[in-house]
């Protein structure tokens, strides 16, 4: 009877008081857990945890037991159940009891208490066997058996099995035969003992396939998980490595290697189809039954059951309980011929098995290098792994050490670079300014536009009007003013009426330069337009109507002027008066003074008529008639643009064929 | 959600100058008075930018920012200006000596180290974005124009070579149209979608 709560541990016999009954036997109850699990610690000379795991699950039930019949105050009819329930053993089933344990095992993570930490000090001591096995399966024991004659899978299968005499034999408990051969019982610890079986049978299988190159591959011998469904095809694979591995064969076994007759590997055949986890376990069971049944007692299926270290105990305290009474009727079935004859094939089969199994890994081996047939398969690297461990190794190695901190890549500046070539391009201009005076040649040809210009301004008679709008910047003021100077000379030298407008602020004080380069009087009056061409729009579009008293220009009507004369360093000025002003007065003409750079946009409208002709460059106007105007300078800095150019594309492709061949050389 | 005023006085003033640019004597007048709002708004606007950086400069004098020397020789210089253009008048020649005299080297100082960054990007251009159409056809392009601008070709007086120059000097009109073209269909989109009521800066 459950006196603790199976997820806290929390004592719960309070709520199971009798009235009558005494509290001693509840404390005595209480404290037998804790106190067996203190003498499993505390014993030294407990090799193997399995008989204390079982102990400690019935011991305290018996003790509980004990303490209850002791009383004599409990009621008769109690009594009685109690006794009978000690005698007729649980009413729960023997199926249902297997999967209820399994459903325990499974939340044994939820309790915590006294049942977890005990299961973990199992698991500990599990653990440390199963490296202790290892590592003597690594060592390669010496075998006094002749070579010739014991296969060497079957010499490292040996290896892995300790000496008799240093190990505890347990009484192992055979699975009852039914009629599908399947064990109906299946506990936590006899998966716990499968699955340690499988990654021992791994690590034999790994090692095998080094020595005699026989080792079938891993994926079809890994033993699959009892939770796992595994596929028919490794569940049929599975019995024949398993047991073929399986390390408790005697050494005479020679003497059962016979032939099968074929009916007799049918119900083992049978039985592979049957549950996977069940397989590896129900094979060495079979086989250990067999074995016991046929030529030795009891004590000799314990010694070749018994695993290294302490999982067929564990097997056999497990079932111990619902495989007694099961022995006779397993023992019984043994005995048939058709069932001998089923497990007398499973060895015929293990060697059958083994040697197609050992051929098939013959070529795997002949692709591994020739010095991992040296080394075991689990501790060959590819070489990424080894890179890695061994940057593991290093950074391990420099751990704690004072290493200097990891500097940020610092990019180039690039500072040395821009004022290398400002000063080369200050060098070249101030050189050739220094020389002399360089005058650009009056030969040089003007562009169309230019041409279209000067023809124009050249019929404009005597009475004729030029609106003159200053449009540019200070920034811009030496080139344009170097343009329209010599052109508005010109006009005023005709008798040509102009009149000046300026769209912006800062056009109040270049007007004023330009002005006096064009030999015009000071007093000329430019007027600021705010706005600029919108302020005229209205007036462009109805002079008549738009005509009030309250304007911000005096100057509103264009259609007496012949020509507008756009001194502009923004083509999108220019083009905004082209396209808002000059649709709605057809007679009026548009010319423009531009910067070289802006030309190119304003050529479309020159080509479509709506500007009559445009100047911009030193070419285009007399810049390069004037004193103060070095052709040569011009000159050396339109070279050095254009060594700079060529030196950035050069350098470009020296480093790309350095990087080529850098790559080429790697 | 969009606010609606600014949407519908964006809406109805595009509406009003398109009207009144095709009924031309019924909507001039109020054309006219359209625009001349504009041109106040955009004076106003300019004031109030102009406030704003004197007020930014003030505030980082105030508070002792890292180059607030800067910003006071900023303030001073505009308080100077000011102080002049009201006393002088705007259209005294000393004020526009004095104004002419400090802006026009300044400016034109600028304009040579744009001439200095071109250069120095010209030279770092195929570093920094390789070899790629956009790059080799600026290269190429560039030599060919500055190797006539030299005018070293011209001074040859070869006919022929005149007649490929001339050829290749009318190219830039070419794209000089696409551009304009699309500079159209842009103002034109815009256009639509600010009368449409799509355009997003209705917002503000």
């Amino acid at each position: 009877m459950a006196t603790r709560c199976v997820h806290c541990g929390s004592d719960l016999e309070a709520l199971f008081t009798i009235f009558g009954q005494s509290q001693s036997s509840d404390e005595e109850a209480e404290e037998s857990l804790p106190d067996i699990i203190e003498e499993i610690r505390n014993d030294p000379s407990l090799q193997t945890p399995v008989e204390e795991q079982s102990s400690p699950e019935l011991a305290p039930a018996d003790q509980i037991d004990e303490s209850i019949l002791n009383s004599e105050q409990l009621p008769d009819w109690l009594t009685k159940v109690r006794e009978r329930a000690q005698e007729e053993g649980d009413a729960i089933g023997d199926l249902a009891s297997g999967t209820i344990a399994m459903d325990a095992a499974r939340s044994e993570e939820a309790s915590a208490g006294v049942e977890g930490e005990f299961n973990a000090w199992i698991n500990r001591i599990r653990e440390k066997s199963q490296q202790e096995n290892n590592v003597r399966a690594r060592q390669l024991p010496s075998e006094n058996e002749d070579t010739d004659q014991v296969p060497e899978w079957l010499q490292r299968i040996r290896a892995l099995r300790p000496r008799p005499e240093e190990e505890i034999t347990h009484e192992v408990k055979t699975a009852p035969t039914y009629a599908d051969d399947l064990p109906r019982e299946w506990t936590d610890e006899a998966l716990d003992e499968l699955r340690r079986q499988a990654l021992a049978e791994d690590q034999e299988q790994e090692t095998e396939a080094l020595l005699s190159a026989g080792v079938p591959t891993e994926g079809e011998e890994l033993p699959v998980e009892p939770e796992i469904e595994g596929a028919g095809e490794s569940v049929q694979e599975e019995p024949g490595p398993i047991e073929e591995d399986f390390h408790n064969i005697p050494d005479d076994e020679e003497a059962y290697l016979e032939p099968v007759p074929g009916e007799d590997q049918e119900p083992f055949t049978e039985a592979e189809e049957g549950s996977v986890a069940e397989k590896p376990v129900e094979a060495e069971l079979e086989t250990g039954a067999i074995e016991a049944s046929e030529e030795e007692p009891e004590s000799r299926v314990e010694e070749d059951l018994e695993q290294p270290g302490q999982d067929v105990p564990e097997l056999e305290d497990s079932q111990s309980e619902e495989a007694v009474p099961e022995e006779a009727p397993v023992e019984s079935e043994v005995s048939e011929p058709a069932e001998k004859g089923a497990p007398e094939s499973v060895p015929a089969e293990l060697e059958d098995e083994a040697v197609p199994k050992e051929l098939e890994a013959e070529p795997e081996e002949e692709e591994q290098p020739p010095d991992s047939a040296a080394v075991p398969p689990d501790l060959l690297l590819l070489r990424d792994q080894q890179d890695r461990a061994s940057l593991l190794a290093s950074l391990i190695e420099q751990e704690g050490r004072v290493t200097a901190g990891k500097q940020a890549f610092r990019k180039p500046s690039g500072r040395a670079g821009r004022l290398a070539v400002a000063l080369l391009l200050l060098i070249g201009l101030i050189v050739s300014l220094l020389i002399g005076p360089s005058p650009m040649p009056t030969d040089a040809p003007k562009s169309m536009p230019a041409l279209a210009l000067s023809d124009q301004t050249r019929t404009l008679a005597e009475s004729d009007q030029v609106l003159v709008v200053l449009d540019y910047q200070a920034a811009t003021s030496r080139e344009l003013e170097a343009l329209a100077a010599p052109m508005l000379e010109q006009l005023h030298a005709q008798g040509v009426q102009l009149s000046f407008l300026t769209t912006q602020p800062s056009g109040l004080f270049l007007a004023q330069s330009l002005l006096k380069q064009a030999g015009l009087p000071e007093d000329t009056l430019v007027e600021f337009l705010p706005g600029s061409y919108l302020s005229l729009i209205n007036w462009a579009m109805d002079p008549a109507i738009s005509a009030t008293g309250d304007d911000l220009v005096r100057l509103k009507n264009l259609h007496p002027f012949r020509l507008v004369l756009l001194v502009s360093d923004s083509s999108d000025h220019i083009r905004g008066w082209l396209e808002q002003i000059a649709p709605w007065i057809e007679s009026l003409n548009f010319a423009a003074v531009t910067t070289q750079m802006e030309a190119p946009v304003l050529s479309p409208y020159f080509d479509s008529g709506q500007l009559v002709g445009y100047a911009a460059g030193i070419a285009d106007g007399n810049i390069g008639a004037q004193s103060t105007f070095s052709y040569r300078a011009y000159r050396v800095g339109l070279l050095l643009m254009l060594v700079m150019l060529l030196l950035g594309m050069i350098s470009k492709g020296e480093e790309d064929a350095i990087r080529k061949e850098e790559e080429r050389s790697e | 959600m969009k606010r609606p005023l600014p949407l519908i006085v964006g809406i109805l003033s595009g509406l009003i100058v398109l009207a009144a640019m095709f009924f031309v004597p019924q909507g001039s007048g109020i054309l006219g008075v359209v625009l001349s709002w504009v041109i106040i708004v955009a004076g106003v606007a300019l004031l109030v930018a102009i406030a704003s950086l004197v007020l930014t400069h003030l505030r980082f004098i105030a508070k002792g920012k890292k180059g607030f020397l800067l910003s006071l020789v900023l303030v001073i210089s505009f308080l100077a200006t000011l102080a002049l253009g009201l006393l002088l008048g705007v259209d005294h020649s000393t004020f526009l000596g004095f104004v002419g005299a400090i802006i026009r080297p300044i400016e034109t100082a600028l304009l040579g180290l744009v001439a200095l960054i071109m250069m120095s990007a010209a030279m770092k251009i195929f570093r920094e974005r390789g070899w790629s159409a956009l790059t080799v056809s600026f290269g190429v392009s560039a030599i060919i124009f500055l190797i006539l601008g030299l005018g070293f070709l011209q001074n040859l007086n070869i006919p022929a070579l005149n007649e490929v120059i001339r050829f290749v000097e009318a190219l830039p009109m070419i794209g000089a149209r696409g551009l304009l073209i699309g500079i159209g269909i842009g103002l034109l989109m815009m256009a639509f979608r600010v009368l449409f009521g799509m355009e997003g800066s209705g917002n503000d």
